[in-house]
């Protein structure tokens, strides 16, 4: 429902009016894009209360994720997925998790390249379709990320919210930017035009590509420019927490980088998301006082396959975290699922995967995953499915249900799919995870 | 023998001849049969699939759009995705008809193309030409940085071909964004913005420093210090020079070989610095000055007294400078300079770091306020340390013999007055008595854009970027910034990023200006300098004399390495070292606990991939014999390698000359980077090597297989059909080669396929599991059906005749390839022959025969 009081309150500032309209006249576009947001929260969780019991449609939704009830029917909770191979063990679960190389090992940067990823992969793609290919963030920033280029360098991850306010919306000089670089095209153009009189037939039909390319670059320009002069700072940065501090005030971090990728999918300035909590086992939101100072860390290797009895403290540690971030994920569907497009919603439209590459103890397996959104792209949700045969609570291997093997790849190849994008020899994918298809 | 070999490279050679009659009965002949039978029942007239038809007359594919077609339509027959599954598939006779009509038809096109016959189509600079371009119009130059600005433009790697090869080069916006984003960045260097940059200036003492902590410890009873190795040194405080500013932090981290043990600190001389073990992540032997603040932009200069305390027989000291934040994800340091130490006595290093172009996580020190600068030695062994005594698995340290860095003190600065750094004289002149701002920016770019274009710059072209200049005056910028807006728009401009040789329809030779150019982009990788430019503005470079001279000159210069290195990784598909670290489980920390294969050390393969271009640096220089480069009594290495190779290298520095030991006596055919190269890390590699020579040392080039044939690796074929372990490899190659449309190609490649059974892939003597050497047989037969027994006698056969050698004459083809910067045509047979001629007159080496073919017509014509 998109009303100026919803508008409002998801950016949490103004707007003036004539953006609104732009909102509307995007919306009565035939058909919405599809979109794809990654969202990683490393470090492992309490095992004992992320899974659902029951499988299938009927389950009961476990604590953990009880925030997530009123989307019951927009999402899948997967049981037994991980990377083929036990990849992604331990600490190498960011540079893992999605791009599904076994061989990535990164704790003190990585000994070797790593793989693309699956959202560099679809931003290679669809991404030239928005002003702004994908949108790579991490609270940390920098190389902490779950995105990878082609060659395998992390792509540099945004942490800052003023700058991607700035990229979204605009900065101060932006405009004076683009300016000069347009009077430099123009002039580079002109020179070009000039020398092409003096070359050859042939020289000329290749200098047309020089010339092809000072038209596209001039026309991004023009795009940038066009959006950024069209709404001078539509949203005023006032408003908006854009200077908090990652580590000491978390709560309003998330929320409002979680609202601006919300908006920028909304305002359809990119598509492809990748977000990353923090770095695995970095300890980086250091401190939650309310355990006595304890660190998510700590409590993630103590648990190991104890029982909640034998270690109340650390699983309760654990389970708040867990909580915490799924109620950011909660919210943050529910921007998605307030905005409407169309017939349909921004949630219907975007694909939301979730998780971690943690389960017990730092194992890679039976990993803590779901996937949300995406039902207009052919995704069909309710249940809680379950792949692999997967370790227990106590360690062992359960081999007691008959489940399909499915990798993170399969369905990371699945949502690519969603959007066109063929990824059938995506990482170790060996088939579209079919019990996700309408 | 050696006529045939000829004759093979006059059959690729002919490929231009340009004979439409001829093409179309080919077409008739070679291509219908097939399109009618297996293609125009879904591609013809009738509702043709996918838009595409195959039912018309020859195509023309000159028009690019044609080629892209048909290039398509060959690449899925190739790979048998074309007739579609369930459809009869063509015979090999058929496709390989079909293939190489297409393939041919698409070199003739290239030759139109381009402007005919002996003409390059109008070529841009490669992206590492572009680089050291920019570096040197702005007088820019970072020895020290570590680094690879190429990495910033859209890769220009093309398969098969040069990089310079004009006709495959493409121009995309992307180039152009990203073009755009380097010289502005560069550009921020060579001129910083007024009033933006704050300068500091901290001076550390090491020596003083040390004796005091040491003085110290020393002074406490020896019941208190037991146990302790040396005086913790850290939170040092170290004031801000003269203008003020908050203090910095200094710190020493120790570790293994700890520079905190009291046998690395001298009160007199400063503190030693082992080797840093570790890969990649925190120094662990580091000095660190935390910076309370993290400067904006502007150029780093560290100035450090150090020396080498070369205790031990192995390689130098390097002195490594890294950014990093204690507080950051990981604790990671980013390298950002470094310089080898080979001075005994103290002498000081400057190491100088643009601090927008060190790639770093500035996200996180700008969120902490706070910049951690590290010195380390970042000495990696000669080899891989084989001393298991030496390492302490419980604390996951080593304690290697290993010469030290001697830090006796240091210096960091950054300064930013208005005459500084004093190179931007190069790009902006100064400013004379009188002279108002467009006077000067007009005179400034005038002697800018004519050093950027490589020729003197018209008026015309002149008036538009001063016009560039105004209008960003008018719109209320400063004078730097608008002149900055002119030199970026020039540093983008057509005339910079392309060679451009304006030309009517006949031929023409090239102007004094376009040879310079030319030449420099040869055998510099970069634009011209003064003196280039000199002899193109009198003219004099027009004669053979001094075009002579000035290859000499060029050659002897530093940047001469620019081109030996991109011509070699190129033509021996070198890169690929790199990237061949056959999986092996090791530590991820520690690099010297293992007594794995030196390969593993990525110094290594940096050294072995650099090897070539060292040799034909040596070659080009000492005008050695060109059969030298395959046949060759002595090798060209440094420590490293020769440890590699195991041969003694007398106590020097850097690349030398060294008698070869007895199995590497083959010049690049002996030399580990090209075997391994050629093997692709393959256990069974014997085709690869194969093709690999017949491609890269015999200029045969062999098409791609066709699609209908089920191609395995040899190891799989070993692994899925237990019939095949029971021939030896010979017998195995052997029994493929009677199909008989592997036989064509593979009759030349398989025969070959031993010549480096003495190898593994690494390009080490083969040894089995207990480490001694197996036996080998290196004999086999070359295309032209030669045979033979051994390695000497196939080094022999490809190295006799001088000139004429089988070798000489593939390798003069591929490199006149590269210093024409396109592929070569029917035309270029006779000059090479010409060329070849006057190389044995002017004597034979390496160096006449690339004078001799700076000299000859195609390279002084467009």
């Amino acid at each position: 429902m998109l009303t100026r009081r919803n508008v409002l309150k998801a950016a949490g500032v103004c707007l003036p009016l004539p953006w609104l309209e732009t909102l509307a006249a995007a919306e009565k576009q035939a058909k919405a894009p599809g979109r794809a947001v990654f969202f990683m929260v490393p470090s492992g969780v309490n095992m004992w209360r992320w899974h659902p019991k029951a499988l299938g449609p009927d389950y009961k939704i476990s604590s953990t994720l009880a925030a997530l009830t009123p989307f019951r029917k927009e999402l899948t909770i997967f049981s037994g997925l991980e990377h083929a191979k036990g990849a992604g063990g331990g600490h190498y679960e960011v540079g893992v998790w999605l791009t599904g190389n076994e061989k990535y090992k990164s704790k003190d940067g990585p000994v070797e390249p790593n793989t693309i990823s699956i959202d560099q992969h679809i931003a290679g793609a669809i991404g030239s379709r928005t002003r702004i290919p994908s949108l790579v963030l991490s609270a940390p920033g920098g190389s902490v990320t779950t995105s990878f280029d082609a060659k395998g360098t992390p792509v540099n991850a945004e942490n800052n919210l003023r700058r991607l306010f700035g990229e979204l919306f605009g900065s101060p000089d932006v405009l004076s930017r683009l300016d000069r670089r347009s009077s430099v095209l123009d002039l580079v153009g002109e020179q070009a035009k000039g020398l092409s009189k003096q070359l050859g037939k042939n020289d000329r039909q290749r200098f047309d590509d020089y010339l092809q390319s000072v038209r596209d670059v001039e026309s991004r320009l023009q795009a940038d420019r066009g959006y950024f002069a069209s709404k001078p700072l539509p949203i005023s940065a006032d408003n908006l927490k854009l200077d908090v501090d990652p580590q000491s005030q978390r709560q309003d971090y998330f929320q409002t980088m979680l609202d601006l990728v919300a908006l920028a999918l909304r305002n359809d300035q990119t598509r492809i998301v990748s977000i990353l909590a923090c770095g695995s086992g970095h300890e980086f939101f250091g401190q939650w006082p309310q355990f006595g100072n304890d660190t998510h860390h700590r409590a993630s290797h103590a648990t190991n396959y104890d029982t909640e009895a034998q270690r109340p403290k650390d699983f309760a540690l654990l389970e708040s975290v867990d909580k915490w971030f799924v109620a950011h994920l909660a919210r943050f569907l529910e921007r998605l699922n307030e905005t409407k497009e169309g017939e349909s919603t921004l949630l219907a439209n975007t694909m939301v995967l979730f998780g971690g590459g943690m389960s017990w103890t730092h194992n890679p397996s039976n990993l803590p995953m779901l996937l949300a959104g995406g039902s207009r792209l052919g995704l069909k949700h309710g249940s809680h499915l379950r792949f692999n045969p997967h370790k227990d609570h106590m360690g062992k291997l359960d081999r007691s249900a008959k489940v399909q093997e499915t990798t993170i790849c399969d369905v990371l190849r699945t949502m690519s799919e969603r959007l066109d994008v063929p990824a059938d020899r995506f990482g170790d994918s060996r088939r579209s995870v079919k019990e996700l298809l309408g | 023998m050696t006529r045939s070999i000829f004759a093979a490279a006059i059959v690729i050679l002919t490929v231009g001849a340009p004979s439409r009659a001829d093409d179309r009965a080919d077409y008739d002949r070679a291509v219908k049969p097939l399109l009618v039978k297996h293609c125009v029942a879904c591609h013809g007239a009738e509702k043709p699939k996918g838009g595409v038809r195959f039912d018309g007359p020859a195509p023309d594919l000159t028009d690019p759009k044609v080629a892209e077609k048909w290039l398509l339509a060959r690449r899925m027959l190739a790979q048998g995705e074309m007739p579609p599954e369930g459809k009869p598939r063509p015979t090999a006779d058929e496709l390989l008809a079909t293939m190489s009509w297409i393939e041919d038809a698409a070199a003739r096109a290239a030759v139109v193309t381009r402007g005919g016959v002996g003409r390059r189509a109008l070529r841009r600079l490669t992206n590492r030409e572009y680089v050291a371009t920019l570096h040197d119009l702005l007088g820019l130059s970072f020895p020290h940085a570590t680094g690879d600005l190429g990495t910033r433009l859209p890769s220009d790697a093309i398969a098969n071909t040069f990089s310079n090869d004009s006709n495959s080069q493409v121009t995309q916006a992307l180039l152009l964004r990203r073009s755009l984003d380097l010289a502005e960045d560069l550009l921020a260097v060579a001129l910083p913005a007024e009033g933006t940059v704050k300068p500091f200036r901290y001076d550390v003492d090491l020596r003083s420093v040390v004796a005091e902590k040491l003085r110290a410890f020393l002074a406490m009873p020896e019941a208190n210090r037991k146990g302790q190795r040396g005086p913790g040194i850290g939170n040092v405080v170290i004031p801000a020079h003269a203008k003020g500013g908050d203090p910095a932090k200094l710190g020493v981290q120790g570790g293994p070989n700890s520079p905190l043990a009291v046998e690395h600190l001298d009160p007199v001389r400063g503190l030693m610095l082992g080797p840093n073990p570790i890969l990649i992540g925190v120094n662990r032997n580091a000095v660190t000055l935390a910076l309370p603040f993290v400067p904006e932009g502007g150029v780093l200069r560290v100035r450090v007294r150090a020396a080498a305390v070369m205790d031990h027989d192995d390689s130098a000291p390097v002195l490594r400078l890294s950014f990093g934040g204690p507080q950051g994800p990981g604790n990671v340091a980013y390298p950002v300079a470094q310089v080898t130490v080979t001075a005994t006595e103290t002498k000081e290093y400057v190491l100088e770091v643009p601090l927008v172009l060190a790639e770093c996580d500035w996200k996180s020190f700008r969120r902490e306020k706070r910049l951690l600068v590290q010195i380390d030695n970042a000495a990696a062994p000669l080899a891989p340390t084989a001393t298991p005594e030496a390492y302490d698995s419980k604390k996951r340290e080593t304690y290697l013999k290993r010469n030290r860095l001697l830090l006796e003190s240091f210096c960091l600065e950054l300064d930013a007055s208005p005459t500084w750094p004093p190179k931007s004289e190069v790009v902006l002149l100064a400013p004379r008595d009188g002279e108002d701002d467009e006077a000067r920016a007009k005179r400034a770019l005038r002697a800018f854009l004519s050093r950027a274009f490589r020729r003197p710059v018209e008026d015309r072209e002149l008036d538009a970027f001063v016009k560039l200049y105004r209008d960003q005056r008018a719109a209320g910028r400063g004078f730097v910034d608008a002149y900055k807006t002119a030199v970026a728009a020039a540093l983008v401009s057509p005339q910079v990023l392309y060679l451009i040789e304006p030309r009517a329809t006949e031929r023409k030779p090239l102007t004094a200006w376009e040879v310079a150019s030319r030449l420099s982009y040869l055998a510099w990788n970069t634009t011209p300098d003064a003196e280039l430019l000199a002899r193109g503005g009198d003219g004099s470079i027009l004669t053979d004399a001094e075009l002579t001279k000035q290859l000499d000159r060029l050659l002897a210069d530093e940047r001469a390495f620019g081109f030996t290195r991109e011509f070699t990784r190129q033509w021996l598909d070198l890169d690929v070292i790199d990237h061949l670290a056959p999986p092996v489980t090791r530590p991820t920390r520690i690099i010297d606990d293992t007594s794995e294969l030196a390969w593993y050390d990525k110094a290594i393969r940096r050294d072995l991939a650099a090897e070539p271009a060292h040799v034909l640096l040596d070659a080009l220089r000492n005008d050695r014999p060109v059969n030298s480069l395959i046949a060759a009594d002595h090798v060209v290495v440094n420590d490293r390698l020769a440890q590699y190779y195991g041969v003694a290298l007398p106590k020097g520095t850097g690349w030398r000359r060294v008698a070869a030991p007895e199995n590497r006596r083959g010049g690049l055919l002996t030399q580990a980077g090209c075997i391994a190269a050629a093997t692709h890390a393959q256990e069974r590699g014997e085709i690869k090597r194969g093709v690999y020579l017949v491609e890269r040392f015999l200029g045969i080039d062999i098409p791609s297989p066709p699609g209908n044939v089920d191609i395995k690796p040899l190891d799989v074929q070993l692994a899925e059909d237990k019939s095949l372990r029971a021939l030896t490899a010979r017998q195995h190659l052997d029994k493929h080669r009677t199909i008989a449309t592997c036989a064509v190609c593979h009759q030349r490649i398989d025969p070959l396929g031993f010549v480096w059974d003495e190898f593994d892939m690494y390009g080490q003597p083969k040894r089995d599991k207990q480490g001694k050497l197996v036996a080998f047989d290196s004999s086999g037969t070359l295309p032209d059906k030669a045979t033979f027994a051994n390695f000497s006698e196939f080094r022999k056969l490809m190295a006799q005749g001088e000139l004429e050698s089988r070798f000489a004459v593939a390798f003069s083809q591929r490199l006149y390839t590269y210093v024409l910067g396109r592929s070569l045509d029917h035309g270029d047979e006779v000059h090479l022959k010409t060329i070849r001629t006057a190389a044995a007159k002017y004597g034979g080496g390496v160096r006449a025969l690339l004078l001799a073919m700076v000299l000859s017509e195609p390279f002084r014509n467009k």
